[in-house]
């Protein structure tokens, strides 16, 4: 829980996730600055620290526009001799993978470790790719610490600034989805209070990175990882090895290690050599070769991509070890991994039957798949994205358009999904913009539209949609500005109003589109149907770059605030609510399927069905009252004076 | 070291973090080893979720052993010794989980997917569901707790909570009484209907379990 995460009681056990034990890491650490950007599964690592900040006089956390600029941030924070952490998801590495590759040559600051989280998401849960960012360690050279329960993402977190510290590179903590969204006991260790006030030590031949000063950078930076991987990657505790007399071993780390313990207690293996890695990269030689020393074959158990085999292959062809290596050939390379994966290898490689049949209950489970239905994500009730969407629908309705829908990273990818499946593609933060941007250049009969989200507008959106402008591309941009980077958990953005601190400047998209060169830019409120049609029907008619701006608070966050407003309406006797009135309804569908809201169900009135709308989920949008055609959603607003009922009663 | 595996099915909305939540903190308070994890699919959007829970027991006189402890947060296919399906279709959905002796508590309580609510497919009947679930294990049993808590509570809320004591009925759970009745009072809103809600579902499944 996060408010365990600020305990100041050492040798307490509370239960945390892995992101929320990686900021008690952090501040174990005495960070003094947090910066990143939110995604899954990364975002509660800086939200539990934005959150706990207050509390922490001398910690600056704080949202940042992107990646690359959070991680820019963070390098002032560590040239200025202060402990600093980036947080970001996997994708988001490779936004700030501009700065990284040179921050490794220069270094940390003076008792200014770096730390990136980095949140990968084997199984795309949430992701457009499931990319192995230790490649990054080993592209930038760059030690990798990764974590494999709630336990070790604390440890390894405090151990890693340490690291940082001492070979002068950022250090990355590697986390998946299921390290980062695992609870577990950890045992707190001592709050480090943060350094309240830092200093930039000019340092010319280390900072200013350029031809010469680049190249003997680059150098010291080989140094320090060659001294790292000789000395610290063999002795450090990061590492361990449980013993065993079999002449089969296995390599492993993260989750997978997990996997495989309970795999081999399952098979009842309790001898096979295991050499679990905490320092992912940079490997150390002598310790491989002294745990390769007496067996046959290495077993290396790792999600995603073949990275430890293919390093531990590398080290065994330069110290001539014998020893066969496999890994990739008995683990998926796609997907997310299990204990029943660890089984199934595990069981064939030992020779051993396991007690339980993965397969088959797969197997008999997909036998049933008729009765299993999918339960396909959509919009909440409310949401304003499905009114947008519907407004567009209609405004080209019958129009004989050839339109080509360009999605993009948010809520609103459910675009592409029934009733609306307006989303012909989704690659990454703002590609929606460019991509149709080129496909205007080139594909002329056709319509393009580009739908972004406010927070991604302000990520990366705004380069392209100024390119756009410049080049004179022919797309319709609709931003839909629900007010949060809200699929993530709801944190503010430029446009919210708040930064992580509290109040802060509002950036109105309208405006910067304006400043940007648009000449067509409107603003559309999508619970106003009429309106929205008509603007969209008009910026389908012109040319050139047209922006339109469909604003309406995301409902979850507008629904929090309503309950309060709710009550109060109660308590002074207003009741309010939208009903179909059965007698009227002709089903025609067009609220049930066209629109599609789920706080409307079929129901039934004297033997015929009727759309009937679920009082208990409703939040009076007022969207399907507008477009029911035949005007049988009524709006109800029923004032009472409670006080005198009540007295009345008493 | 006993494993005992936990798996808990349903709908977003429905308290399935909750009642995991609650066990792993119970599991805390009662000194035994404890991990799992959630997984969401769009949880905020009606999807299907689910929550795992693991608790490690030592034996009487067992010292820790790494080798045989609690590692993984995700329950291992066929060792779940608790299935508790909040709602009918998500129950047969994670019938994977659950071990071949193992009991399973399933909800009658249907949420319709969108197809259904739109009228294009019919929701199966659940007797389909209980007999697809027979093929795991034969200790199935049905409940609405839905309906139970509408009945003695007016409304849904409290419906979790009686899955739990129903679920805790079942003596599946390694767990005392009050380490739970704790854990509601510190965790959840409006604690004491809850530990009634607790106490009224464990009544309830003594009565379900021995029919």
């Amino acid at each position: 829980m996060v408010s365990d995460v600020a305990l100041n009681e050492p040798g307490k056990r509370v239960l945390l996730l892995g992101n929320e034990a990686v900021a008690r890491g952090a501040l174990e650490a005495g960070v003094g600055l947090a910066s990143g950007y939110p995604g899954t599964p990364a975002s509660e690592v800086l939200d539990t620290l934005v959150e706990v900040a207050k509390e922490f006089p001398g910690l600056v956390a704080q949202y940042s526009t992107n990646e690359y600029v959070a991680l820019e941030t963070a390098i002032g924070a560590s040239w200025s001799g202060v402990r600093a952490l980036c947080a970001m998801k996997m994708v988001g590495m490779n936004v700030a993978s501009d700065p990284l590759f040179t921050l490794c040559y220069c270094g940390v600051g003076p008792g200014g470790g770096l730390v990136i989280v980095n949140g990968g998401d084997p199984s795309c849960i949430s992701s457009t790719n499931e990319q192995d960012n230790r490649y990054y360690g080993l592209h930038a050279h760059m030690p990798v610490v990764e974590p494999s329960n709630p336990q070790e993402c604390k440890d390894f977190t405090s151990t890693a600034f340490g690291i940082s510290e001492e070979f002068d590179v950022p250090v990355m903590l590697n986390m998946t989805a299921r390290t980062s969204h695992s609870l577990g006991p950890v045992v707190l260790g001592e709050l480090r209070p943060p350094k309240e006030e830092g200093y930039f030590v000019k340092n010319w031949g280390k900072y200013f990175s350029a031809l010469v000063i680049a190249v003997s950078n680059k150098q010291k930076l080989l140094r320090n990882m060659a001294r790292l991987a000789e000395n610290y990657a063999y002795s450090t505790t990061l590492n361990k090895i449980l013993e065993g007399k079999r002449r089969i071993g296995i390599v492993t780390s993260g989750v997978s290690y997990n996997y495989t313990l309970e795999a081999l207690d399952m098979l009842k293996l309790y001898d096979v050599p295991i050499l679990k890695l905490g320092l992912v990269y940079p490997l150390s030689k002598k310790l491989v070769a002294e745990f390769a020393e007496n067996l046959e074959k290495i077993v290396v158990m790792e999600e995603l991509e073949g990275f430890l085999e293919d390093e531990l292959k590398k080290i065994a062809y330069d110290e001539g070890l014998s020893v066969k290596i496999v890994g990739k050939e008995l683990f998926s390379p796609a997907g997310e991994l299990s204990v029943d994966d660890a089984l199934i290898a595990y069981s064939k490689v030992f020779g051993v039957e396991p007690p339980i049949n993965p397969q088959e209950l797969a197997l008999k489970t997909l036998g049933f798949s008729s009765l299993l239905m999918m339960r396909t994500p959509g919009f909440c009730p409310g949401c304003s994205h499905r009114a947008t969407l519907y407004a567009i629908k209609k405004a080209v309705e019958g129009k004989g358009y050839d339109i080509v829908w360009g999605g993009d990273i948010g809520c609103y990818a459910n675009a592409s999904l029934p009733p609306f499946n307006m989303g012909d593609f989704m690659v990454c933060m703002s590609a929606g913009v460019s991509i149709a941007s080129g496909i205007s250049f080139k594909s002329k009969k056709q319509k393009v539209v580009a739908f972004i989200g406010d927070s991604t507008f302000f990520h990366t959106g705004m380069p392209a949609v100024l390119n756009a402008v410049w080049n004179n591309a022919d797309i319709l941009i609709v931003v839909m500005d629900n007010g949060w980077t809200a699929m993530t958990g709801h944190q503010p953005h430029p446009g919210t109003g708040l930064s992580a601190s509290g109040k802060a400047k509002a950036v109105d998209i309208a405006e910067v589109c304006r400043a940007l060169g648009a000449d067509y830019v409107r603003v559309v409120d999508p619970f106003n149907l009429r309106q929205a049609i008509s603007v969209f029907d008009e910026a389908f008619k012109r040319s050139g770059v047209r922006v339109v701006v469909s604003r309406q608070e995301c409902v979850l966050q507008s629904k929090r605030r309503m309950r309060e407003i709710e009550a109060e309406k109660k308590r002074k006797g207003i009741e309010e609510f939208y009903e179909v009135a059965e007698h009227i309804c002709i089903f025609c569908e067009e609220c049930l399927k066209a629109f599609g809201c789920p706080a409307i169900v079929v129901g039934e009135f004297e033997g015929k069905k009727v759309s009937k709308i679920d009082l208990g989920r409703c939040v009076n949008c007022s969207v399907c009252k507008q477009l029911c055609k035949g005007c049988a959603i009524t709006h109800t607003k029923i004032w009472r004076n409670t006080s005198i009922l009540e007295e009345a009663k008493s | 070291m006993r494993k005992v595996n936990i798996l808990i099915a349903g709908v977003g909305g429905q308290g399935v973090m909750t009642i995991g939540l609650l066990l792993k903190y119970a599991a805390v308070k009662a000194g035994i080893m404890v991990g799992g994890t959630e997984t969401r699919g769009a949880s905020q959007r009606e999807g299907s979720v689910n929550s795992h829970v693991r608790f490690g027991v030592l034996e009487p006189g067992e010292e820790y052993d790494e080798r045989r402890g609690i590692h993984a947060s995700l329950v291992p296919s066929g060792t779940a010794d608790l299935l508790i399906g909040l709602e009918p279709m998500e129950t047969l959905r994670n019938a994977k989980y659950v071990s071949s002796n193992g009991v399973t508590i399933m909800n009658t309580y249907e949420v319709w997917p969108v197809s259904v609510r739109a009228g294009e497919a019919e929701y199966p009947p659940i007797e389909k569901f209980v007999e697809a679930m027979k093929a795991f294990t034969p200790h199935v049993y049905t409940v609405n707790v839905n309906s139970m808590a509408d009945e003695k509570y007016g409304g849904y809320t409290m419906a979790g909570t009686i899955m739990l004591g129903i679920a805790f009925a079942t003596g599946r759970i390694p767990l005392e009484m009050h380490h739970i009745e704790e854990t509601i009072r510190e965790r959840l809103g409006n604690p004491e209907e809850n530990i009634d809600a607790f106490h009224f579902g464990y009544k309830e499944g003594k009565k379900i379990l021995s029919s």
